[in-house]
């Protein structure tokens, strides 16, 4: 069961149809696809205006020492989100 | 209001684009002895504080952490005889996600009209620089786009295209490297050329809007340009008023937009609300047919247009990726084994050196203030028989709390705040605020509020106004109201001083300076404790509600210029600080010789009120003394110290029925204090309750109002001032208790 569990999670992030920018590492690189919709009003704008707009490229740089927040690479800037940001934010990995 | 005189003052220029007098001064701006209005305009961190300092020379503070801008300075220059004011606006990544910084900068540029509009960008990161540049244009096309950071760029093998830029972008682009001054004469003739130029400079349409948003956007076009046929960025109005921003909505009603229609100054109201009535009925049937992304996808138009403007202008070469110093220096300040040691280390070390550094000049300054000089002036009076109660008002009442204040205070803080300053400057601030983040958010709290706390370490007032960088308003009242927490550096002073003599006093003399600077940081460190207890409970009992908007930039590492750094921190906060406190010594000062003579039933009635609050002072594990001494300190931490000595040897003098009531004190150095202290009774309950209750009681005066302007809530304020001097009680009180039992 537990391996089920994996290789569907697997899957979908080989796919890309449901990766989230949290589930990245340090060193991973993705395009961004979109913002999910329950993220809305000045939060959804303050991540657009940062840059993560669809199309972005996106790296992820660096995690806090306690693994939350994590900081991005993205259009030059160096952005760091809480992970219940990034998880609001879907991507396509870049291999 | 009052704007039909001004529409004849209007008259003349009334087709000319030029700035608006009126609605400066609305905006705080007097344009009187100005020929021209220059704003500054762009993203945090892009070294914006740079170019105005290099423009104008006012020493305006620029820290390498993002959004430290967050009011408007000014500062003004002459070029070729003409006057020019600047306004340096607050740094934004938009204009149009109605927070209050993006409010300030739009509504300046939009209602102000500034006859030159600088963009300032940095060159490292264009592209993303460029989404402001394409929403700035649209609301003014008098504006000069300057590449800043061009000595980083190139570091980093970017080399920019200027005139490919200013091709795409229809404005001039001028390159610069502020930081020593490199493009300035380019910037100067640029500005100096659009502010003379009567032409209404045309920048390039940027917004090529996607089919099924062109076609709304474009009627309400048509609608407000016969509404209101010269405003200059009608197709930019209406995306604002289909994509439902409230502050534009508003202005439009209330005739603002109305107003800069030209020859409409002084319409009346009638008129108003037949323009805006006619154009927000026309963008409420609009929404209707407009997609639901309308938003998004305005923001996805302009940061493709970035994306393209940005690829024929910025040239890579070399490889991307060699040695990189920032992410090396990362790895060692986030890393989870050195991050914390190293940050703990770091202000560790800050604070002995301010102990340790301070001492030499601080008896050195003493010596001459209170050694030297105050004789001088005491045989001076004497001589010119000047009677013994002036001389004691001036000189031993407001002159000695001045020169005590100057010599305790001045030489921590000509170590500390430079110190901070480096560290600011260098970019290492907003890794400590990435580091802390998550402890932050546990409480329900913003990582950004690190900062302000830090900023508090020098001064509270400072602190608070600086929680405008935190742009959720819950997460600010936090940070506002455990401000006082962080140790200010009126309270330093006590806390270095109470702890050296006290706590230093317990081991061996050469561990001394340590044990006492570790005193030091643990009173510091709890502080920060409570500020993360104290956030926790508002957060999940008073301001429990909406989520926070988290962001936070990490700008590069840039080496501080040691001298310019060094020149800065001492006229911006040092002696800023020290003129603060100077101020409030001379009256404390005054006030505390007063009530040390004035005698009331033949007792002065600085000893009636020590009397009156000895109870409560015991029970707090303090005493009467410095319970009066806070009260006198209301106004500034700063002169508690030289208040309870010079009560002490009031009280002291009082008994031995000798003269030179309310004399500051009179010991020849900064050693024998303590055992002036330990005469008037202090121990090492006294001490240690001292410096708990130097951490946590009420804010000066200052910061109280600080607060009240800032969150222009009463109730707020009276929460700031009233929860740390009843937490203080309750603190104090308990530790007496267990100490005695």
């Amino acid at each position: 069961m537990m391996f089920d569990i994996f290789k569907r999670k697997g899957k979908e992030i080989l796919d890309g149809s449901k990766a989230l920018l949290s589930e990245l590492i340090p060193g991973q690189t993705a395009t961004i696809k979109s913002i999910s919709d329950d993220c809305q009003g000045v939060e959804r704008q303050r991540l657009m205006d940062l840059g993560f707009v669809p199309g972005s490229l996106v790296e992820v740089e660096m995690r806090s020492p306690w693994s939350d927040p994590t900081a991005y690479r993205i259009k030059g800037g160096l952005i760091a989100l809480r992970k219940n940001q990034a998880c609001k934010i879907q991507i396509c990995p870049v291999q | 209001m009052s704007s039909f005189n001004l529409s004849s003052a209007h008259k003349n220029c009334e087709t000319c684009p030029v700035h608006d007098k009126l609605n400066l001064q609305k905006l705080g701006i007097n344009a009187q002895n100005s020929d021209f209005i220059v704003a500054l305009a762009g993203n945090p961190n892009t070294g914006k504080s740079t170019i105005f300092n290099a423009l104008t020379g006012l020493r305006q503070h620029t820290g390498n952490w993002t959004g430290k801008t967050v009011s408007r300075s000014e500062g003004s220059f002459v070029f070729h005889d003409h006057k020019y004011k600047v306004i340096d606006l607050p740094g934004t990544y938009s204009l149009i996600s109605s927070s209050l910084e993006e409010e300030i900068a739009r509504n300046f540029v939009l209602f102000g009209k500034p006859d030159v509009t600088v963009i300032v960008t940095d060159a490292t990161r264009l592209e993303r620089n460029l989404n402001l540049v394409l929403q700035m244009l649209e609301i003014s096309s008098r504006a000069i786009v300057c590449v800043n950071l061009i000595d980083e760029a190139k570091k980093n093998g970017i080399t920019i295209d200027a005139r490919a830029l200013s091709r795409d972008l229809g404005v001039p682009v001028v390159l610069t490297a502020a930081r020593d001054e490199t493009g300035m004469y380019d910037l100067l003739s640029a500005i100096e050329k659009i502010a003379v130029s009567e032409d209404p400079i045309k920048a390039r349409t940027i917004f090529d809007l996607p089919a099924d948003i062109a076609a709304p956007v474009h009627e309400l076009e048509v609608h407000i340009k016969k509404e209101l046929p010269n405003l200059p960025n009608s197709k930019w109005l209406a995306i604002r008023l289909l994509d439902n921003d409230v502050s534009l909505t508003e202005a439009l009603q209330q005739g603002e937009l109305t107003k800069m229609q030209p020859g409409e100054a002084g319409s009346s109201k009638g008129i108003k609300n037949r323009y805006t009535g006619k154009i927000l009925e026309a963008a409420d049937r609009l929404k209707a047919r407009l997609p639901k992304d309308f938003h998004d996808k305005i923001v996805e138009r302009t940061f493709i247009e970035a994306g393209k403007i940005a690829e024929k202008a910025v040239i890579k070469s070399g490889e991307k990726r060699k040695f990189n110093l920032d992410i090396f220096l990362d790895k060692i300040f986030i890393s989870p084994l050195f991050g914390y040691p190293v940050m703990f280390l770091l202000f560790a070390f800050m604070f002995w050196l301010t102990i340790a550094g301070a001492n030499v000049p601080s008896a050195f300054l003493y010596d001459i203030l209170v050694g030297t000089v105050h004789p001088f002036l005491k045989t001076g009076a004497d001589q010119l028989q000047i009677p013994w109660w002036l001389s004691g008002f001036f000189i031993d009442g407001m002159y000695l709390a001045t020169a005590w204040v100057i010599s305790v205070m001045l030489p921590p803080m000509a170590i500390f705040f430079p110190m901070f300053t480096l560290l600011e400057d260098f970019g290492y601030l907003p890794r400590v605020a990435f580091n802390m983040d998550s402890l932050f958010k546990k409480a329900g709290a913003h990582g950004k509020q690190v900062m302000t706390m830090m900023m508090g370490f020098g001064c509270n007032a400072a602190g608070v106004v600086a929680t405008r960088i935190i742009d959720s308003p819950r997460e600010r009242l936090i940070a506002i109201i455990t401000n006082n927490f962080a140790i200010c550096n009126g309270r330093w002073p006590t806390q270095i001083l109470i702890a050296s003599l006290f706590i230093g006093a317990l081991v061996p003399a050469h561990l001394a300076g340590f044990v006492s600077a570790m005193a030091v940081v643990g009173v510091a460190l709890l502080g920060v404790l409570l500020t993360f207890i104290i956030s926790w409970g508002l957060s999940n009992t008073v301001l429990k509600g909406q989520a926070s908007v988290f962001s936070l930039e990490l700008p590069p590492y840039r080496v501080p210029k040691f001298w310019q750094t060094l020149y800065k921190s001492i006229i911006d906060r040092t002696l800023f600080v020290l003129w603060r406190a100077v101020v409030f010594a001379l009256p404390a000062g005054a006030v505390i010789w007063l009530i040390s003579n004035i005698q009331i039933g033949g007792m002065p009635v600085a000893e009636h009120m020590v009397d009156f609050l000895d109870p409560v002072g015991w029970f707090l594990g303090l005493n009467g003394i410095i319970l009066v001494a806070y009260i006198v300190a209301i106004p500034a931490n700063e002169i508690v110290i030289p208040t309870v000595l010079m009560l002490i040897v009031l009280l002291t003098d009082a008994q031995n029925h000798t003269g030179n009531a309310g004399v500051i004190f009179e010991t020849d150095s900064i050693e024998s204090l303590g055992t002036l202290l330990r005469n008037g009774g202090f121990t090492l309950l006294t001490a240690i309750n001292l410096m708990l209750f130097s951490l946590i009681h009420n804010p000066c005066s200052t910061t109280i109002y600080t607060i009240f302007k800032e969150t222009k809530s009463v109730k707020w304020t009276m929460v700031s001032t009233f929860l740390p001097i009843a937490l203080g009680i309750l603190v104090t009180a308990l530790i007496a208790m267990f100490w005695r039992m």
